[in-house]
C-alpha cells in the first residue's frame, strides 16, 4: 500500500499542524475581539462620563452672575447622543439645568457652559473670539482647545477621561474655578 | 488561714494595714485606668471621625471626577498620622477609588465598605479589634452622599500607654505598700504593744509564779481596761498567795510543835516505862523468889500474900507495857520481827499464861487445834500478845463459862494461805454500838466496866494494830449476854514491808569446848542481878555478875562462860557495844549471848549476833530452858540434807536449823560424798530419786566406810517405796518418810520425832560413859 511506505511522522504532522494553526488563529481573534470590546466600552461610556463631568463642573465653578437657570449648550455635532438628556431639568446649586443644541456661537450668549464638539476644530479661533467677553465656561474635546483659548478640555489618558484647565482663560472670562477642580486637572497656558 | 490565726498580733496588724492600703490603691488605679481607657477610646473615635471628615472633604472632588490619582495623593497625607495603618476611599457605587497602606505589613482595606459581614450604610461605623480600630464614614457634600472612607487606626500606642499606666500603677502600689509597711510597723505598736506587754506579764506570772509583777497601762481603751482588771486579779492572787503562805507556815510550825510534842511524849513514856519497870521487875522478881524460899523454908503462910504482890506487880507491868506499846504505835515506831514458829506450841503457851486469870472467874479454856497447822512466819511476840489479849479479855468478861481458842489454816485461791485464830467466850457479850468501838483505844464498854473489870482498855486497840501490821485483821461478832467471838486472820507468811530481816537468830551456836556451867549476868541494876543470880543458882548454874559493860567483857574473857545474859540500857558501855565487842573477839564470839532488856529491838540484837532476845520482866523458866539447852548441847551437831529439789531441801534445812542443827546441803549423792569427805555429819536426810548418784547408791557407798556406819539416815522421798526397796534400805536407814502421802505439817512432825528420838538416844549414849 502506498500510505504504508510514507514515514509515520510525515503522515501525521500536517493534520496536527493545521490544528495548532487553527487554535492560534482563534486565540488571536478572541484577544482582538476582547480589546475591541473594552475600547467599545470606553467609547460607549465616554460621553456618559463626560456628561457627568459637565454636570460636576457646575459645582466647582462660580459664575459672576446667574439667572434662574444654568444652561449647557452643545456647539457643533452632538457626540453625547442621549447622554445629556437626563441632565435636562436637574437642579444644581438651586437652579434648574437646561441643555440645548446651539446652532451658532451667537446662540450661546446666554449659556453658562458651552460644549464645543470636535467637529468645530477648524473654527475654534472664531468661536473663542466671539465668546471673548461672554462669561461662559467653554469645554472642548479637541487637541489644543484649552491652550488655544478654551477653559476646560477633555483628554484621554490611560483609557480614562481626564481634563485640562486653562486658568488664565477662566480668569479672563471672570469665572472662578475651585482649587479642588484645578487640583484634579492638567493645567495649561495660552 | 490557720497560719495567719496562729501568728502574732503585730504581724496581723501589719498584714491588715498593708492589705487594706493595697486594695485602696489598686481600686483607685483600676478605676483611673478604666476611665482613662474609656475616655481615650471616645476621644479616639471623635478624632478619627474628624480626620475622616477632612479626608473625605478633600477627596470629594476626586470622587466627583473619579480621580484615583488625586484621591491617592489625598490619602497619602495620612503619612503624617502615624497611627493610621490603612485607609481607603470608596466610590458611590462601593468600589475602591484609592487606598493607603502605611507600609508593607499594613493590612489591605476591605474590597467593599463592609465589616464582619455588616454592610455599612449609615453616617459612620466604628469597630474595635484587639489591635486596631476601624472606621467607615460616609463622605457627603451638601447633603449628598458621594462616597465612603475607611480608616484603620492602630491601637498599639494606646495599648502601650495602658500597659505603661498599669506598670506605673503597679510600681506605685508596691512603693505605697512598702511605705504602708514602714508606717504600719511603727503604728501597729499603738495597738499591739499594750497587748504584747500584757502577754509578757502573763507569761512571767505563769512561768515564774511571780504575782508581784504588774502590767503597765498605757492606754485608756479596752486594752487599758483589760490591763486594769488583770492587775486587780494579780493583786488578789498575790494577797491569797501571801495568806496561804502564812497559813502554811503556821501549819508547818504547829506541825513541828506537834511533832516535837509527840517526840517528847514518846521520850517521856520510854523514860517513864524504864523507870517504872526497873523497880517493878525487882518487885516481881523478889516476890517470886520469896515464894520459892518460903516454900523451901516451910513458911507457907506468906505465900498467898507474896502471890498477891506478884500478881499486882504483873498487872501493873502489863498496864505499863500496853501504854508503852500504844505510844510506840502512835509514834510509828512499832516494828515487826518476823520468825517462823510452830503454831500449836504457841497456842499451848498462850493458853497456859491465861490459865490463872481464867480460873479466877471459874472459866475453862479449851484449845482446838487443827491437825495441819504446823508453822507460820510472823512476829511471834505480837501474835502471842494479841492472842493473850483476846484470851484475858474473854476471861475477864466471862464467869463460869468456857473460853475456846481455835486455830485453823485457810487457803483461798485468790489471796493465799491464812491462819485463823478464833477466841470464843460465853460471857456478857456486847451490843452493836459497843462492837463498833471495841477496837478503839481507851474505850471499854463504859467507865463502869473499867472499874469492874480492870485493864486499860488498850489491849484490843493494840491487838488490832498488830494484826494489821502483819497484813491481817481482827474482827468481832457478839451477842449481848451470850458471848463474843474474836477472829484474828493472819497470812501464813507475813511480809515485812519495810526491810525483810536477814538476820535470823543463830539458833545453835557452838558453846565453848569446856563444858562449863558458868553464866555471866551483865546488868547495871543490882536488883536484877541479885534476882537472876539467885534464880540461876537454884537452877544449878554458876553465876558471875558484872555491873557494867566493861566489867562484863573482862569477866567473859577470864571465865569463858557457857552463856551471857546482857542488858542494853547501861551507863557507860551499853549492851549493844558489849555485844559487838564480844562478837568481834574470836575467842568469845561463840559464847551465846541472851539479851535481857526492856528495849524492844530484836532486829538490832539479832543483827549484832545475839543468840536470843528476851524482854524484861524475864520469863525465868524460859530463860532457864534456853540456858540449859546451851549447857546440854554436846558437840556441834551437823545434818546433811541431800535432795535434788532445792525448795524441799531448803525447807528441810530450815526446820533442822530451827531445831538447832548446823546444816550442810547437797543436791545429789555425789556432791554429798564430797561433803562427807570434808566433815562427818551427825544426821543425814536423804532423797531417793536423784540424778548422778541416787539414794540407794549413796547408802551403799556410805556403808563401805566403817566410820560412817553409825550416822542415822532418814529417807524423805516423793517416790513410792516398794517392799523390795525397803529391803534394800532396811538396816541402813532410821525411817522412810514418803513426801506425797503426808501433808507438809505431818512431814515436819515426823522429822521432828525422828530428830528428837535421835537426840535423846545420842544424849543417852553420852551420859552412859560419864
Amino acid at each position: 500500500m502506498n500510505t504504508a511506505d510514507r514515514p509515520l511522522l510525515l503522515r501525521k504532522c500536517p493534520r496536527k499542524f493545521i490544528a495548532y494553526c487553527a487554535l492560534l488563529g482563534f486565540v488571536c481573534i478572541f484577544c482582538q475581539g476582547m480589546q475591541q470590546v473594552s475600547a467599545e466600552n470606553l467609547s460607549s461610556r465616554e460621553y456618559e462620563i463626560k456628561a457627568a463631568y459637565l454636570f460636576n463642573f457646575i459645582k466647582y465653578v462660580d459664575w459672576p452672575t446667574y439667572g434662574d437657570t444654568i444652561t449647557i449648550g452643545v456647539l457643533g455635532g452632538n457626540p453625547f447622543g442621549t447622554a445629556l438628556t437626563p441632565l435636562n431639568g436637574k437642579t444644581v446649586k438651586g437652579r434648574r439645568l437646561l441643555v440645548k443644541q446651539l446652532a451658532s456661537v451667537r446662540d450661546g450668549q446666554n449659556c453658562q457652559i458651552i460644549f464645543v464638539s470636535s467637529s468645530e476644530k477648524s473654527r475654534l479661533p472664531e468661536i473663542f473670539e466671539s465668546l471673548k467677553s461672554a462669561r461662559v465656561l467653554t469645554v472642548g474635546e479637541t487637541q489644543g482647545f484649552a491652550s488655544g483659548g478654551g477653559i476646560i478640555n477633555f483628554v484621554e489618558e490611560n483609557n480614562k477621561v481626564r481634563f485640562e484647565i486653562n486658568a488664565d482663560s477662566a480668569h479672563r472670562t471672570g469665572l472662578t474655578i475651585s482649587s479642588e477642580l484645578l487640583k484634579l486637572a492638567k493645567l495649561v497656558k495660552s | 488561714m490557720q497560719a495567719f490565726r496562729q501568728t502574732t498580733i503585730k504581724r496581723k496588724l501589719i498584714a491588715l494595714i498593708m492589705l487594706i492600703s493595697s486594695i485602696a490603691l489598686l481600686v483607685a488605679f483600676a478605676s483611673m485606668i478604666v476611665s482613662d481607657y474609656v475616655l481615650f477610646r471616645a476621644g479616639l473615635v471623635r478624632d478619627l471621625r474628624t480626620l475622616a471628615d477632612v479626608m473625605g472633604t478633600s477627596a470629594s472632588s476626586a470622587l466627583d471626577f473619579d480621580d484615583e490619582e488625586s484621591a491617592t495623593t489625598t490619602l497619602a497625607a495620612l503619612a503624617a498620622a502615624p497611627n493610621i495603618t490603612t485607609a481607603a476611599i470608596y466610590k458611590k457605587d462601593g468600589t475602591i477609588l484609592a487606598t493607603y497602606r502605611r507600609d508593607q505589613q499594613a493590612e489591605l482595606p476591605p474590597p467593599k465598605p463592609a465589616a464582619d459581614g455588616y454592610v455599612f450604610n449609615n453616617a459612620y461605623f466604628t469597630l474595635f479589634h484587639p489591635g486596631y480600630l476601624t472606621l467607615f464614614q460616609t463622605i457627603t457634600r451638601g447633603g449628598e452622599r458621594i462616597g465612603k472612607i475607611y480608616l484603620q487606626y492602630s491601637l498599639r500606642e494606646m495599648n502601650a500607654r495602658l500597659a505603661r499606666y498599669a506598670g506605673i500603677a503597679g510600681a506605685i502600689v508596691l512603693g505605697a505598700s512598702f511605705i504602708a509597711f514602714l508606717f504600719s510597723s511603727r503604728l501597729q505598736r499603738i495597738i499591739s504593744e499594750p497587748v504584747l506587754s500584757l502577754a509578757h506579764t502573763a507569761r512571767i506570772v505563769s512561768e515564774q509564779k511571780n504575782y508581784s509583777v504588774r502590767a503597765e497601762k498605757r492606754t485608756g481603751d479596752e486594752i487599758g481596761f483589760l490591763i486594769d482588771r488583770f492587775n486587780e486579779m494579780l493583786t488578789r492572787i498575790e494577797q491569797h498567795e501571801k495568806e496561804l503562805q502564812e497559813i502554811n507556815e503556821q501549819l508547818v510550825q504547829s506541825e513541828q510543835r506537834a511533832r516535837a510534842g509527840t517526840q517528847a511524849k514518846s521520850q517521856f513514856l520510854a523514860n517513864m516505862s524504864h523507870e517504872l519497870r526497873t523497880p517493878l521487875n525487882a518487885i516481881i522478881g523478889y516476890s517470886e523468889m520469896l515464894q520459892e524460899e518460903a516454900q523451901d523454908s516451910g513458911q507457907e503462910g506468906f505465900i498467898p500474900d507474896l502471890k498477891k504482890i506478884n500478881r499486882a506487880g504483873r498487872h501493873l507491868l502489863e498496864l505499863i507495857n500496853e501504854v508503852l506499846d500504844l505510844s510506840k504505835i502512835e509514834a510509828g515506831k512499832m516494828e515487826l520481827y518476823l520468825e517462823t514458829f510452830d503454831i500449836p506450841n504457841l497456842l499451848e503457851e498462850v493458853s497456859a499464861t491465861v490459865q490463872l486469870l481464867a480460873q479466877k472467874n471459874s472459866n475453862t479454856i479449851e484449845v482446838h487445834c487443827a491437825k495441819n497447822l504446823g508453822a507460820m512466819r510472823a512476829d511471834m511476840t505480837k501474835v502471842r500478845q494479841a492472842l493473850s489479849n483476846l484470851l484475858s479479855n474473854a476471861s475477864k468478861f466471862t464467869k463460869n463459862g468456857t473460853i475456846t481458842l481455835e486455830a485453823a489454816r485457810e487457803t483461798s485461791p485468790n489471796d493465799g494461805d491464812w491462819i485463823i485464830f478464833r477466841v470464843t467466850d460465853t460471857g456478857i457479850g456486847m451490843t452493836t454500838e459497843q462492837q463498833a468501838k471495841v477496837f478503839e483505844a481507851f474505850s471499854q464498854a463504859d467507865a463502869a466496866t473499867m472499874r469492874n473489870f480492870g485493864g486499860t482498855g488498850l489491849g484490843l486497840a493494840i491487838t488490832k494494830t498488830f494484826c494489821q501490821m502483819m497484813g491481817g485483821d481482827v474482827t468481832v461478832t457478839s451477842e449481848l449476854n451470850k458471848g463474843s467471838t474474836f477472829t484474828i486472820r493472819l497470812p501464813t507468811e507475813v511480809r515485812d514491808f519495810e526491810i525483810e530481816s536477814e538476820a535470823e537468830p543463830k539458833a545453835a551456836v557452838a558453846p565453848s569446848p569446856a563444858e562449863t556451867k558458868t553464866v555471866l549476868v551483865v546488868d547495871d541494876d543490882a536488883d536484877t542481878r541479885t534476882v537472876l543470880e539467885r534464880f540461876l543458882t537454884r537452877k544449878g548454874f554458876h553465876v558471875a555478875c558484872a555491873a557494867t559493860g566493861e566489867e562484863g567483857l573482862r569477866l567473859a574473857k577470864e571465865l569463858r562462860p557457857a552463856a551471857i545474859t546482857l542488858d542494853v540500857m547501861m551507863p557507860g558501855m551499853n549492851g549493844w557495844a558489849v555485844l559487838s565487842a564480844l562478837k568481834a573477839e574470836p575467842a568469845l564470839k561463840d559464847i551465846p549471848v541472851i539479851m535481857l532488856t526492856i528495849v524492844d529491838d530484836k532486829k538490832l540484837g539479832y543483827g549484832l549476833g545475839a543468840t536470843d532476845y528476851m524482854m524484861k520482866p524475864v520469863d525465868r523458866e524460859r530463860l532457864a530452858e534456853i540456858l540449859i539447852k546451851f549447857r546440854n548441847v554436846p558437840k556441834p551437831r551437823l545434818a546433811l540434807v541431800i535432795d535434788d529439789e532445792a525448795p524441799a531441801r531448803k525447807m528441810l534445812a530450815q526446820i533442822l536449823e530451827k531445831e538447832g542443827w548446823n546444816v550442810v546441803q547437797a543436791e545429789n549423792g555425789l556432791v554429798a560424798m564430797e561433803k562427807m569427805a570434808q566433815t562427818r555429819p551427825d544426821l543425814i536426810l536423804l532423797d531417793l530419786i536423784m540424778p548422778q548418784m541416787n539414794g540407794y547408791e549413796f547408802v551403799a557407798e556410805l556403808h563401805k566406810n566403817n566410820n560412817w556406819l553409825s550416822i542415822p539416815i532418814v529417807v524423805v522421798t516423793a517416790s513410792d517405796v516398794t517392799v523390795e526397796d525397803r529391803l534394800r534400805l532396811d538396816g541402813y536407814v532410821e525411817k522412810v518418810l514418803p513426801k506425797r502421802a503426808l501433808t507438809e505439817d505431818a512431814l515436819l512432825a515426823e522429822i521432828r520425832d525422828v530428830i528428837s528420838a535421835f537426840v535423846q538416844r545420842n544424849q543417852q549414849k553420852k551420859t552412859q560413859p560419864s
